[in-house]
């Protein structure tokens, strides 16, 4: 496990920064961005937290998959509002 | 000869090849709970753009700073639990249960926090009944309360086997498993997190 120090640091600096961006958060452009935000604190627990990193198996990429897709169909269902 | 020729191969024989952390039972198990999370958050959020002055009102009454804390409480637990897996890797089990314990007592801020915030909302008079925003925040927070919860005892039954060096070389699935289920929990509240506290 490449430095876990750094990546909890990553992740409470991320989580910190969607927060701060609550306020704006009605607008399509910042929605999309703490959702992006989220993926990315996503594919860093999967792959530093869980240990998924350079493992060939289909659970990894399944797991890659799934904060990112679960973030474009929510995205996408809140333009209709 | 014989032997090197029939022993598994694993992680510590094969360098090119890094084996699944755990037991493929709970990648199984794992990916059935993050699907019935990913259907609850997509039914909130479909409830969401139909309701959408209702579950705007709803969010005035929680508490972001509340999520902001427990989203804080289960990375920290997260990152404890690696530097379990870690210790006890390093053959120091004594210490890897110092951390698995340490992990237990952050999970347990985000359950004093989750507590809290049930206890002034339904102060507040607000129940699993009151509209549909609240039938969502509740079903959801408190199915994942439950999952926080059982990861909790979890962690308590590896820190227990850790103080009595239940996972020597070669026998660490059980410990990986664990691990791994403690944050699948992290990651369904990162993506819990924005979608009921922060997104307005």
């Amino acid at each position: 496990m490449k430095n876990p120090h750094l990546i909890w640091l990553v992740l409470i600096i991320t989580t910190l920064a969607s927060f701060a961006l609550a306020e704006d958060s009605a607008q399509p452009w910042v929605i999309g961005l703490i959702l992006a935000l989220t993926s990315f604190k996503g594919a860093l627990i999967i792959d530093s937290f869980m240990e998924l990193h350079g493992v060939h198996h289909l659970v990894r990429r399944a797991m890659h998959l799934y904060c990112p897709v679960l973030a474009v169909m929510i995205w996408g269902i809140l333009q209709f509002q | 000869m014989e032997t090197a020729l029939t022993a598994p191969v694993t992680a510590d024989t094969n360098p090119h090849k890094t084996p699944l952390p755990g037991d493929l039972a709970m990648w199984m198990f794992i990916a059935a709970e993050l699907s019935v999370f990913a259907l609850l958050f997509l039914l909130f959020t479909v409830l969401r753009v139909s309701n959408a002055d209702l579950f705007a009102a709803g969010q005035q009454t929680l508490h972001p700073e509340a999520g902001l804390i427990n989203t804080l409480a289960l990375l920290t637990a997260s990152w404890f639990v690696v530097q379990a897996v870690i210790h006890n890797r390093r053959d120091n089990s004594k210490t890897a249960a110092l951390w698995m314990f340490a992990a237990i007592l952050s999970a347990s801020v985000y359950v004093a926090v989750k507590c809290w915030e049930y206890w002034q909302l339904g102060s507040a008079g607000y129940d699993l009944d009151s509209n549909a925003f609240f039938t969502g925040y509740f079903l959801i927070t408190g199915f994942h309360l439950l999952h926080v919860l059982l990861g909790m005892v979890i962690l308590l039954f590896l820190a227990v086997k850790l103080l009595q060096g239940g996972y020597p070389a070669g026998q660490r699935g059980g410990l990986e498993s664990g691990a791994c289920y403690w944050h699948m929990v992290d990651l369904v509240w990162v993506l819990l997190f924005p979608l009921i506290y922060v997104i307005r």
